[in-house]
């Protein structure tokens, strides 16, 4: 493995844990006797401080060990998890984030870090005293360092299986350059070293010269040995100027070092001669153990994948061989990740389970397991045989789970299981717009079969075309929707987020906040998901900073002191709901017309001919806010019109609930997919535009004479709502032709559509049918036309531009009718 | 000599002395791409492994010597000569 992919597989874990962390600590200040938490807070520091030393990311290395040393005394009962502590260990998991940002991006974490990791060290030492340390120690524990400190190459090291649980010698020998001349032969000299366990030779400066000096010695060597110290002492006695010893010893965990016993048995018993019966069900049993130990011991899904991967294959050819070298390699992993910190707690009790499992077939044994002696290595392994390892007692517990495991065969190796691919993102979005495209074309086929008919007069080929054409139709969809299953993804994606967001801002403030999320098992589409989460973020924070009252205030309310904020998310008829609920003090529409006012929105008239759901409504206007004193939280009011911008760009809709003194409850209702849109097709003055079809309320045809004039702005009575009207060509600025309806008749045809809160009239000159669309975005010079969501294809090729209703009414100056006739509007998904 | 030379292979037997580096440096100058058979090697001196690290020379064969096939094999095979 390259150092890149080291490095990836690094981040990967490393943010993995920053999530876990950080999400089990917000659980650990809910309950601080949680001691199940509090053991997985002090894993995500415990091994992120093990494996940011492997690449010398000292600043992380440092912060991390100052946390976990914070939780130690935690876990010790020295010290009290209150709001600082937690505070500060979010803080640290925030900065080691950002730096793996940077590492990722950049390659290196700026010098200024180390500044920062001491001031984050010096907020830990002021909460835990001196038990925290200043600085942090290796990987690997220097017992009595014979030079000042450990070097780099030797935590490197420490992953070797052999090295386990012996005191050890490293060896630094940096033989002279003239050494060669005294007659020093250097290699001759490590060639002596006895019990030794490792060496690597490295080339010093002086070999980027193309022809270097051949008798000047470049080279270092760095060695490993179990030979005792006055034994190495003696051996390099003479060259002592040049070397530097180092006692050192590598604590791979009990656990780890079973783990990696019962696997490396496995892969020795496969390699015992059997009869061919015997040996299909022996390879099985032992895939299934592996697989087993594997799966219960919490070890990184990727290891167990390639296991797996491997083991299928193997499983099918009987091939024993990649499945003894695939156990080798999870030891490997195994001895790496112990290396990095990572306790295998789960072990014990995975082997205890597998003794407990029921017999399913004939028990067989391993033979290795009832022997003694190192397994056998393939040969592309490169680690020396050890006579070390032989020599060393096993750990008490493993002596007494290692029978066990022989005696009782455990379940076999579940079939059903799923797999998980690890794919890049852009595939799928690129898979995803060619099965969009794919839908699109599909819309060529009914035009041609018209044109069959119609033009070419091949009634015949017209119905072929189109029987073929619902089978294409089927399999496009079909296609379009296993690909869409693809994105899927949970809204806890986007949840997740708020318990530190919410503890935060509430800590800010002084308020008291219980959060409450349902539903983050809901899923709907990537994009959607990821979408909805500025906007979230935004009216949560509205929420807290707005609408929860502080503690005392809520108390003379007569309201509890703890305020509560409620996030729900549901699926509805091919619609996403979302909702953000909370117990505050609600939306004061006589406020909210009076800001309106001083923000010089509207005229004071204009102003109090709202109702007072369209003066709620308002937040969500640009450049709006209530509260006087403007805060670093909620800002200027700009968030709440992000949200609207937002939801709309996604055809999306917000129902606005608020009740004086009660709360408030703002729902995002949301299409579940975005790929494919379907529009209604609508014509005026001989050109096509699109509609957002889930836009349309309905379709309707008004006698001229029912239009009335409101103010300067045209109006129409439909069902005792009024509703403002807008000419489709006058919003566009199309050149306008006088022209009636066929029949001679003076109706006009209407469109209804839903647009923010309200309902706005579109006249249009005719309807066509409803397509499916692959919206693109307009681009280029086009990007700042405003009023289009974007354009697209039609089957018969043309282009066809769809509408951003909301910004064309925007451009017209008419603002959509509420509807009027509910005072406090009950919330109804229904209604989309 | 001990370290012989076979078109683009070196063959070193037996234990090859720092005597040998001159005629080394020179053969490694004119071929880029020789390899080293180290079937029969017993033990080279540090100034030739220099020579063969610099010059990322690949190897061929290997040495009945447990030494030179568990050590010295592998700074050579792996580009760079570096293990770690």
């Amino acid at each position: 493995m390259n150092d890149e992919a080291v490095l990836e597989r690094f981040l990967e874990e490393a943010y993995d844990l920053l999530s876990e962390g950080g999400r089990a600590l917000l659980e650990l200040e809910r309950s601080p006797t949680d001691v199940a938490h509090l053991d997985t807070v002090f894993r995500a520091f415990h091994t992120l401080k093990g494996s940011s030393a492997l690449f010398d990311l000292k600043p992380i290395t440092r912060v991390v060990h100052a946390g976990e040393d914070l939780l130690h005394l935690v876990r010790e009962g020295q010290a009290q998890l209150s709001g600082n502590e937690v505070d500060l260990l979010l803080s640290v998991l925030d900065q080691v984030k950002s730096w793996l940002g940077l590492l990722e991006h950049h390659g290196s974490i700026p010098p200024a870090a180390n500044e920062t990791a001491a001031e984050l060290i010096e907020r830990a030492r002021s909460l835990g005293g001196d038990a925290i340390a200043a600085e942090a120690v290796p990987g690997v524990v220097a017992l009595r360092p014979t030079a000042n400190e450990t070097p780099d190459w030797l935590k490197f090291t420490s992953h070797i299986p052999e090295f386990v649980g012996h005191a050890l010698i490293g060896i630094e020998y940096t033989p002279d350059p003239g050494c060669f001349f005294a007659g020093d032969d250097p290699l001759r000299l490590m060639s002596l070293v006895p019990s030794l366990l490792y060496l690597r030779v490295v080339e010093d400066a002086g070999a980027a010269d193309e022809h270097p000096d051949p008798f000047q010695c470049r080279l270092r060597f760095r060695a490993v040995t179990a030979a005792p110290l006055a034994e190495v002492r003696q051996l390099l006695a003479y060259a002592s100027e040049q070397v530097k010893l180092y006692e050192f010893s590598v604590g791979l965990g009990a656990e780890a070092d079973l783990a990696i016993r019962v696997l490396q048995e496995i892969s020795a018993s496969l390699g015992e001669p059997a009869e061919e019966s015997v040996q299909g069900a022996r390879l099985a049993a032992n895939v299934a153990l592996a697989d087993n130990v594997l799966r219960a011991s919490g070890f990184p899904l990727q290891w167990l994948q390639e296991f797996r991967r491997i083991a299928d294959l193997a499983l099918l050819q009987q091939d024993e061989v990649s499945v003894q070298r695939a156990a080798l390699r999870i030891v490997d992993h195994i001895a790496e990740a112990s290396r990095c910190g990572m306790r295998m707690s789960m072990l014990p009790q995975a082997i205890g389970r597998l003794s407990r499992a029921p017999v399913g077939r004939p028990t067989l044994q391993p033979p290795a397991l009832a022997r003694s002696g190192a397994p056998p290595r393939p040969a592309d392994l490169q680690l020396p045989p050890s006579d070390a390892l032989k020599e060393a007692a096993p750990p008490q517990h493993a002596a007494a789970a290692l029978p066990k495991i022989g005696v009782e065969k455990p379940a076999p190796a579940d079939d059903s299981r799923s797999r998980a691919y690890k794919v890049d993102e852009s595939r799928i979005d690129a898979l995803l717009s060619l099965a969009g495209e794919l839908l699109v074309v599909r819309n060529a086929f009914p035009y041609l079969s018209r044109r069959a008919d119609g033009v070419f007069k091949v009634p015949q080929l017209a119905r072929e075309i189109k029987d073929q054409a619902s089978n294409l139709s089927r399999i496009a969809e079909n296609f379009h929707h296993a690909v869409m299953q693809l994105r899927i993804i949970p809204l806890s994606h986007v949840f997740d987020r708020f318990p530190r967001l919410v503890r935060d801002i509430s800590r800010q403030l002084g308020k008291q906040v219980a959060l409450e999320i349902e539903g983050g098992d809901t899923e709907a589409d990537k994009s959607t998901v990821e979408k909805l989460a500025e906007p979230l973020i935004h009216i949560v924070r509205n929420s807290l900073d707005h609408g929860l009252e502080a503690p005392d205030e809520r108390v003379n309310a007569g309201k509890p002191a703890q305020g509560r904020i409620r996030i729900r998310a549901q699926q509805e008829r091919g619609t996403l709901i979302v909702s953000i609920e909370d117990d505050g003090r609600g939306i004061d529409p006589v406020k909210m017309r009076a800001t309106a006012v001083k923000r010089g929105l509207m005229s004071h008239d204009a102003a109090n001919q709202l109702s007072d759901q369209e003066a709620r409504a308002l937040i969500f206007r640009a450049g709006f806010s209530t509260r006087d004193a403007i805060t670093d939280l909620s800002g200027r009011g700009v968030g709440m019109d992000v949200v609207r911008t937002v939801v709309e760009a996604c055809h999306g809709s917000i129902q606005l609930e608020s009740n004086l003194g009660a709360g408030t409850r703002i729902a995002l209702c949301m299409p579940l997919s975005m790929a494919v849109t379907r529009v209604l097709l609508v014509e005026a003055e001989a050109a096509i535009f699109g509609v957002p079809f889930d836009l349309v309320r309905e379709t309707v045809h008004i006698e001229r004479s029912a239009l009335a004039c409101v103010r300067g702005a045209q109006v129409v009575m439909i069902r005792d709502r009024v509703v403002p009207l807008v000419w489709l060509r006058d919003a566009l600025d199309l050149p306008h032709v006088a022209r009636k309806n066929a029949d001679g008749s003076e109706r006009l045809k209407v469109l209804l559509a839903r647009v923010g809160s309200g309902e706005v009239g579109v006249v249009v000159d005719s309807f066509h049918e409803a397509v499916e669309v692959m919206l693109r975005p307009l681009e280029g010079p086009l990007a700042a036309l405003r009023g289009y969501l974007g354009s697209s294809l039609l089957g018969d090729g043309r282009a066809l531009l769809v509408l951003n209703l909301s910004e064309l009414i925007d451009q017209a100056h008419i603002g959509p009718a509420s509807n009027q006739n509910h005072k406090e509007e009950r919330f109804d998904a229904h209604s989309v | 000599m001990p370290t012989q030379y076979d078109g683009d292979t070196i063959v070193m037997k037996g234990v090859c002395a720092i005597e040998d580096v001159d005629e080394l440096m020179k053969y490694l100058q004119e071929h880029p791409h020789a390899r080293v058979d180290l079937t029969g090697c017993e033990h080279m001196h540090t100034a030739l492994l220099q020579l063969l690290m610099h010059h990322r020379v690949s190897v061929l064969g290997n040495s009945y010597s447990p030494f030179i096939w568990k050590w010295v094999t592998p700074m050579l095979a792996a580009p760079g000569g570096s293990g770690c």
